[in-house]
C-alpha cells in the first residue's frame, strides 16, 4: 500500500517540474495531470486499500515517522480532497491564464494538495506536523498571490473604522493568516512535543493505547485544540479566513472546500477516539462544542450582511465548520457516556465535511466566473446575470440550496446530521440556550443564500457585456452542482434522511430569503440599521487584530528599544562607559603637566608609600 | 593528521588567494571555496555515517589533538559549507565593495581562510588552549576585514568589536585556565568525560564570556553595530557561525562544572528573555542588515534555550539550531548583500514589491525566513527538537509553555512581516534584478536547507548527533 505515497506526493512532485518550465501552458498542465493522478490513486485505495498502518521510520530521536493510517476516515477524506484538487486545478488552467505570477501559483498549488494530503493520511503526528505547516504556509503564499495589491483584488473599501483602516490588500490578508495559524501551530507543536516527553509516543494508534497520556489531563488537549481551531477558523481566530479573500478565487475554492481549513476540523475528528479517555476531556469537548456553535451563529451573521459575493461564502465557510467543530465536540460528549455512538456520531461530523466541501467548491468556482466576467467584487453592482449566465445560474442555484441545507440537496442531509450531535448533546448536557439557537442560525442560513442568488442573478442593475464563462471553467462547478444532488440521494438512501423539527426552521428561513430578495426585493429598515453595521463592520473585531493589537506590539517594541536597548545598553556600554574611561584620562593627562618640580614631588610621594609598605 | 591538515589548508590557500585577488577577485573566491572542501568532506562523513574521527595522543596536555564527533561535526560541517558557499557568493560583492573603495580585494581574501580556517578549528580541537587560539585566530582575521571593508565609520566599530570580543575570550580563557588547574587539558564532551564536579567560578566565567560573543540579552549591544557593518559576505558568517561558539562552549565545557542543576532554570529564562528580545528588536528595524542581526540575538537565544535545557534532546537542538540558523541566516545576509550591490540600500522603507525584481531571490529569501521561524526546512527539526527537549524539561508545569510559545510567535512575526515589508506591495522598479554568482550561491545556500530537512538526510544527521550526544558522559 506504499502506493499511498504516491497518491500524496504527485502534486507536489509535478509542481516542483513545473519551476523547471518558463511556460505558463507547462506548469498548469503539468500540476493538473499530477493532480489528476493523485484522485485516481486515492480512489483505486479507497476502492481497493485494506485498512491498516503503512509507514518507514524519519528521525527516531523524536519518533517521528513517515506513517500513514487507512481507515474509515482517510480514505474517503483522502478521495474527497484530491477529486476537489484535481477540479479545481483543471478549473485554474483558464482562470488563471495569463496571470502575472504563474509559477508561484503552481507550484503552490501542487504543494498545498499535497500537504493536505499529508494531514489526511497521517498517522504519525510529526508526519502530520509537516502538512499542517505546509497548508499555513501554502495558504499565506496564494492568499497573498497578487502581490502587487491591486484594488481589484482588496477585501473591503477604502475607508477607516475608529482609525482602523477596513481594507485588505492580498499581502496584508496574507500576513494576517499566516500570524494567526503561527499562533495555534505554536501551541500545537508544543501540544505534540508534550505527548512526545511524556507518553513516549505521537502515532495516532500509540496515543490511544497510552496510560501516561490518559493522565496527562486537559490543558494539553486544549493547547492541541488551539491548531485545529486557528487552521479552521473558529470563533475569535475567524477573522483572516474572511480577509484570505484577496486570493484568486480558485484559491479560496481551494481553501475553504478541500485544504488548510478542513484540516482543522479533520483533525479534531480524528484525535477524538484518542482524547475521549483523557482525564477531564469533557471540558475540553465542551470548549470545542461551544467555539464551534458561537462561530457557526457570528459567521452567519457576516455572511448575511456582507456587500462582497466572496465574503458571504467566506462566511458561511466559517459557520459550517462551526457546525463541524460542534458537531464533533457533541460527539466527544456523547461517547463519554456511551463509547458505542462514538463512531457513527463522528462519522456524522464527517459527512458535513464532505456535503459542505461539494457545494462550496462549486460556489467559489461559480463565483469566481461571475467576478472574472463582471469585473467587480462587489454586490450590487451587477445584477440580473441569469439572463446572461444560465448554466453558472442553475449551477450557482443547486450548490446554494444545497449549501443552506435545503432538502433533499446534500447539504440538509449532511446539516441535519451534524446537528442532530449537538442538539443531543445539548439535551444530555441540560444546554437549555442551545436549541433555540441552533434553530435561529438555520433559520437565518438560507436568508443569507438566497440574498447572495436575488442580488446576484434575479435583481439589481442589468449587466453589460457579461458572457457565460468558458467550458473548462464551468464544466468542473456544474459537475460538483450535480453532484450535490447524486451524493445527497446516495447519502439518504446510505445513511438516512434525518427528518426532524429543525427542518420547519429551515423552510421558514427559505421562505422569509425567499420573499425579501426574490420576491419582493428592496425592503429597507432604518430600526435595522445600527444592527447591520455592527454585522457589516463583523462585531469591530478587525479594530482589535489590525489596531489595538499591532499597536500594542509596536508600542511594547518601541518602549523595550527605547529604554532598554538605546538608552541602558547602548547608553551604559558605548556612552557611559567611554565616556568615565575619556574623563579618567582626561584627569590622568592633567598631572602630566611637564614641570620638573611637580615630577619630582610625585617621586619622592612614590618612594614614601613604597616604603610605607615595605615597612608594613 | 588529516583534521589538522583540513583545518590549516584554507589558511595556507589564502597566502595564494592574496596575490590572486589582485588579479581576479572571482579567481580568489574559488579557491577559497574550494579550500573548504577537505574540511567539508570530513565533517559531513561523520555527520552522515556517525563514525568519529580522531587524531593525536590525548597524553598529557597535548596541542595538536583533534576529534569530530557528530555533535561538533554539525559546527564544522555549517562553518565549511556556509564558508565555501559565502567564498563564492563574495566574489561579486567585494569587487563591489573593493570598487567603491578604490582598492582591491586582496586583504578580504587573504584574510578569509584564516577566519573560516580559525571558526572549524575551534570546533575540532580538542585542547581547550587550541580552541581559544584557534578563537583568536578568526577573530583577528575578521578583524581586519571589517577594518578595511566595513561601513559607516568603521573603524570605531573595529574597535568595538575588537573590545567586545576580547571581553568573551578572556573571560572563556580564564575560566579554560580554572579548568587546566584541575587537570582537564581537553573539551570534556569530545573526550566523553563524565561531570567535572561543581565549580562556580570557572562555569561563570565561561558561561559569560561565551554569552558576550553570543551577544544574550544585555551583552548583545556590539552585535547589531558590527554585524550591519561589516562586509556583507562577513555578516553571512558572522551572525551565523561566529556567535554560535558560545553556545557550543557552554554545552561541552561549562555545563561540565554546573554549580547546581537549579541554575540551568535561570539560564532557561533567560534565554527565552534574549528569544522573545532580539525579536522585538528585529520588527522594529529599518535598516535590514540591523534587522538580521537582532534577529541573530533571537536565534541565539533559541540556541541557548537548548543548551541551557540541558537534556540530550536540548544539545541535539542546539547543533541543529546552528546549523539551520546558520544556513538561514546566511541566506538572508547574502540577499541584504544583493540589494546593497544592486539597489544601494538596506532601508526597508525602500523596497517593497521586489519579488517581481528577481523572483529567485524572493524565494531564497523566504526560504532564509522558513529556516529561522522553524516551517519545512531543517529549521522544522531544531524547532521540533527543541520543544520535545523544553517538554522533557517542564513536562506538565503548563505555564512555562505560554512564554515558549510567544518566543515562537514572535519570531514568525518578524519574519512573515520583513517578507510583506520587502517583496510585496505595489512595485517600484521596471527592471530586474541580474544574475550573477551571488544569487547563485544564496539560492543554492536555500535548497541546502530544504534538502537537507528530508530524509534520508535529516535521519542520519538527527539520530547521528541524537545518538552521540545521548551517550555522552555528561549525564552520569
Amino acid at each position: 500500500m506504499e502506493v499511498v505515497l504516491l497518491a500524496i506526493f504527485f502534486p507536489l512532485i509535478t509542481s516542483i517540474l513545473s519551476l523547471f518550465s518558463a511556460s505558463e501552458k507547462f506548469k498548469a498542465w503539468a500540476v493538473t495531470a499530477g493532480t489528476f493522478i493523485s484522485a485516481l490513486i486515492a480512489t483505486y485505495l479507497f476502492l481497493n486499500a485494506s485498512p491498516g498502518l503503512y509507514g518507514w521510520d524519519w528521525i527516531t530521536a523524536i519518533g517521528a515517522r513517515i506513517e500513514v493510517r487507512l481507515d474509515n476516515f482517510s480514505l474517503p477524506m483522502g478521495m474527497l480532497v484530491a477529486w476537489l484538487v484535481a477540479a479545481i486545478s483543471l478549473y485554474s488552467v483558464k482562470y488563471m491564464e495569463g496571470d502575472y505570477r504563474p509559477g508561484w501559483y503552481w507550484f503552490f498549488f501542487g504543494f498545498f494538495a499535497s500537504s493536505m494530503l499529508i494531514i489526511v493520511y497521517a498517522e504519525n503526528l510529526w508526519f502530520l506536523l509537516v502538512g499542517w505547516e505546509g497548508v499555513g504556509l501554502a495558504s499565506w503564499a496564494l492568499i497573498g498571490h497578487w502581490y502587487r495589491d491591486e484594488f481589484e483584488y482588496w477585501v473591503g473599501r477604502e475607508e477607516r473604522v475608529a482609525g482602523v483602516p477596513y481594507w485588505w490588500t492580498p499581502s496584508k490578508a496574507g500576513l494576517r493568516a499566516i500570524l494567526t495559524v503561527r499562533f495555534g501551530d505554536a501551541f500545537f507543536l508544543v501540544a505534540i512535543a508534550l505527548f512526545y516527553a511524556l507518553a513516549g509516543t505521537v502515532s495516532l494508534t500509540g496515543l490511544k493505547a497510552s496510560e501516561a497520556l490518559r493522565a496527562l489531563g486537559v490543558v494539553p488537549l486544549l493547547f492541541f485544540a488551539l491548531g485545529p481551531l486557528t487552521k479552521s477558523a473558529q470563533f475569535p481566530f475567524h477573522e483572516w479566513l474572511l480577509t484570505a479573500m484577496t486570493g484568486p478565487t480558485s484559491v479560496s475554492a481551494l481553501i475553504h472546500a478541500a485544504t488548510m481549513v478542513k484540516a482543522g476540523v479533520y483533525v479534531l475528528i480524528v484525535t477524538t477516539p484518542i482524547f475521549l479517555l483523557v482525564r477531564g476531556a469533557e471540558l475540553y469537548f465542551l470548549v470545542v462544542m461551544s467555539l464551534g456553535v458561537v462561530t457557526a451563529l457570528a459567521a452567519t451573521l457576516i455572511a448575511l450582511t456582507a456587500m462582497e459575493f466572496k465574503l458571504v461564502l467566506a462566511g458561511s465557510t466559517a459557520a459550517n465548520l462551526g457546525i463541524i467543530a460542534a458537531a464533533t465536540g457533541a460527539a466527544g460528549l456523547l461517547g463519554l457516556h456511551d463509547e458505542h455512538l462514538l463512531s457513527t456520531l463522528l462519522f456524522f461530523a464527517f459527512l458535513h465535511i464532505v456535503g459542505h466541501a461539494v457545494s462550496k467548491a462549486s460556489l467559489f468556482m461559480g463565483f469566481g466566473a461571475v467576478i472574472h466576467e463582471a469585473g467587480t467584487r462587489f454586490i450590487g453592482e451587477v445584477g440580473r446575470l441569469w439572463r446572461h449566465m444560465k448554466i453558472t445560474g442553475v449551477a450557482m442555484a443547486l450548490s446554494m440550496l444545497s449549501l443552506v441545507g435545503i432538502p433533499p440537496f446534500v447539504g440538509y442531509i449532511t446539516k441535519d446530521l451534524a446537528l442532530e450531535n449537538v442538539f443531543e448533546a445539548g439535551h444530555a448536557y441540560h444546554i437549555e440556550l442551545l436549541a433555540p439557537v441552533l434553530y435561529l442560525l438555520l433559520f437565518i442560513t438560507p436568508i443569507y443564500g438566497l440574498r447572495l442568488l436575488g442580488l446576484t442573478f434575479v435583481h439589481g442593475k442589468e449587466a453589460e457585456e457579461v458572457h457565460e464563462a468558458p467550458a473548462l471553467m464551468w464544466i468542473p462547478y456544474t459537475a460538483l452542482a450535480i453532484a450535490t444532488i447524486v451524493l445527497g440521494a446516495y447519502f439518504a438512501v446510505a445513511v438516512k434522511f434525518p427528518l426532524t423539527e429543525a427542518l420547519v426552521s429551515v423552510l421558514a428561513g427559505f421562505l422569509t430569503g425567499f420573499i425579501l430578495y426574490i420576491w419582493l426585493p428592496g425592503f429597507r429598515s432604518e430600526v435595522l440599521s445600527p444592527l447591520w453595521n455592527f454585522l457589516y463592520r463583523r462585531f469591530y473585531l478587525p479594530v482589535l487584530y489590525d489596531g489595538v493589537l499591532p499597536l500594542l506590539y509596536t508600542g511594547f517594541a518601541k518602549f523595550i528599544y527605547v529604554v532598554f536597548d538605546k538608552g541602558l545598553f547602548d547608553g551604559l556600554y558605548h556612552n557611559v562607559l567611554p565616556g568615565a574611561f575619556d574623563a579618567l584620562s582626561r584627569l590622568a593627562r592633567r598631572l602630566i603637566t611637564g614641570d620638573i618640580n611637580i615630577y619630582v614631588l610625585y617621586g619622592m610621594v612614590g618612594i614614601l608609600i613604597t616604603l610605607l609598605l615595605l615597612l608594613l | 593528521m588529516i583534521i589538522l591538515a583540513s583545518v590549516l589548508l584554507p589558511m595556507a590557500l589564502s597566502l595564494l588567494a592574496y596575490p590572486l585577488a589582485k588579479r581576479s577577485s572571482y579567481l580568489a573566491g574559488y579557491l577559497s571555496a574550494g579550500a573548504l572542501i577537505p574540511l567539508l568532506a570530513l565533517s559531513a562523513y561523520v555527520v552522515f555515517s556517525g563514525n568519529p574521527l580522531s587524531e593525536g595522543s590525548f597524553h598529557t596536555f597535548d596541542l595538536l589533538a583533534f576529534r569530530i564527533i557528530p555533535f561538533n561535526g554539525v559546527f564544522i560541517f555549517t562553518v565549511a559549507l556556509v564558508g565555501a558557499l559565502v567564498a563564492l557568493y563574495s566574489s561579486p560583492y567585494m569587487e563591489h565593495r573593493a570598487h567603491e573603495l578604490g582598492g582591491d580585494t586582496a586583504i578580504f581574501y587573504l584574510t578569509y581562510g584564516f577566519f573560516v580556517g580559525g571558526l572549524a578549528g575551534a570546533f575540532a580541537a580538542a585542547n581547550l588552549i587550541m580552541v581559544y587560539v584557534f578563537i583568536e585566530v578568526a577573530l583577528i582575521a575578521s578583524l581586519f576585514q571589517i577594518l578595511y571593508y566595513g561601513y559607516g565609520d568603521r573603524v570605531r566599530i573595529t574597535i568595538m568589536y575588537l573590545v567586545w570580543s576580547h571581553v568573551g575570550a578572556l573571560l572563556v580563557l580564564a575560566g579554560f585556565v580554572l579548568l587546566y588547574l584541575k587537570g582537564v587539558y581537553y573539551v570534556p564532551l569530545l573526550i566523553d568525560s563524565g561531570p567535572l564536579g561543581a565549580d562556580s567560578v570557572a562555569f561563570l566565567l565561561i558561561l559569560l564570556g561565551s554569552l558576550v560573543k553570543m551577544a544574550a540579552l544585555g551583552v548583545h549591544m556590539w552585535l547589531p553595530y558590527v554585524h550591519a557593518e561589516a562586509p556583507t559576505p562577513l555578516s553571512a558568517l558572522l551572525s551565523p557561525v561566529l556567535v554560535g561558539i558560545g553556545g557550543y562552549l557552554i554545552a561541552a565545557t561549562a555545563m561540565y562544572v554546573l554549580p547546581e542543576a537549579g541554575w540551568t532554570r535561570w539560564l532557561v529564562y533567560y534565554a527565552i528573555a534574549t528569544a522573545i528580545y532580539g525579536g522585538l528588536m528585529a520588527f522594529l528595524q529599518k535598516d535590514l542588515k540591523r534587522l538580521f542581526a537582532y534577529s541573530t540575538v533571537s536565534q541565539m537565544g533559541y540556541l541557548l534555550l537548548g543548551v541551557a535545557l540541558f537534556n540530550p534532546f536540548g544539545y541535539t537542538a542546539a547543533a541543529l539550531l546552528y546549523l539551520s540558523h546558520g544556513l538561514g541566516k546566511a541566506v538572508l545576509f547574502m540577499t541584504a548583500g544583493y540589494f546593497i550591490m544592486h539597489l544601494h540600500t538596506r532601508d526597508v522603507e525602500k523596497m517593497g514589491g521586489l519579488y517581481g525584481w528577481r523572483p529567485e531571490l524572493a524565494g531564497a529569501a523566504v526560504v532564509g525566513f522558513l529556516n529561522l521561524a522553524g516551517i519545512l526546512s531543517v529549521g522544522m527539526i531544531s524547532e521540533i527538537t527543541l520543544t520535545v527537549s523544553f517538554a522533557k524539561y517542564f513536562g506538565t508545569e503548563y505555564l512555562a509553555y505560554i512564554p515558549y510559545a510567544v518566543v515562537l510567535l514572535v519570531t514568525g512575526i518578524y519574519a512573515f512581516n520583513t517578507i510583506r515589508v520587502v517583496f510585496f506591495g505595489p512595485p517600484r522598479r521596471e527592471d530586474k534584478g541580474p544574475v550573477d554568482l551571488a544569487l547563485v550561491a544564496l539560492v543554492v545556500t536555500a535548497l541546502i536547507s530544504l534538502l537537507l530537512f528530508l530524509p534520508p538526510l535529516s535521519t542520519s544527521l538527527v539520530d547521528n548527533v541524537y545518538n552521540t550526544v545521548v551517550g555522552a558522559g555528561l549525564w552520569r
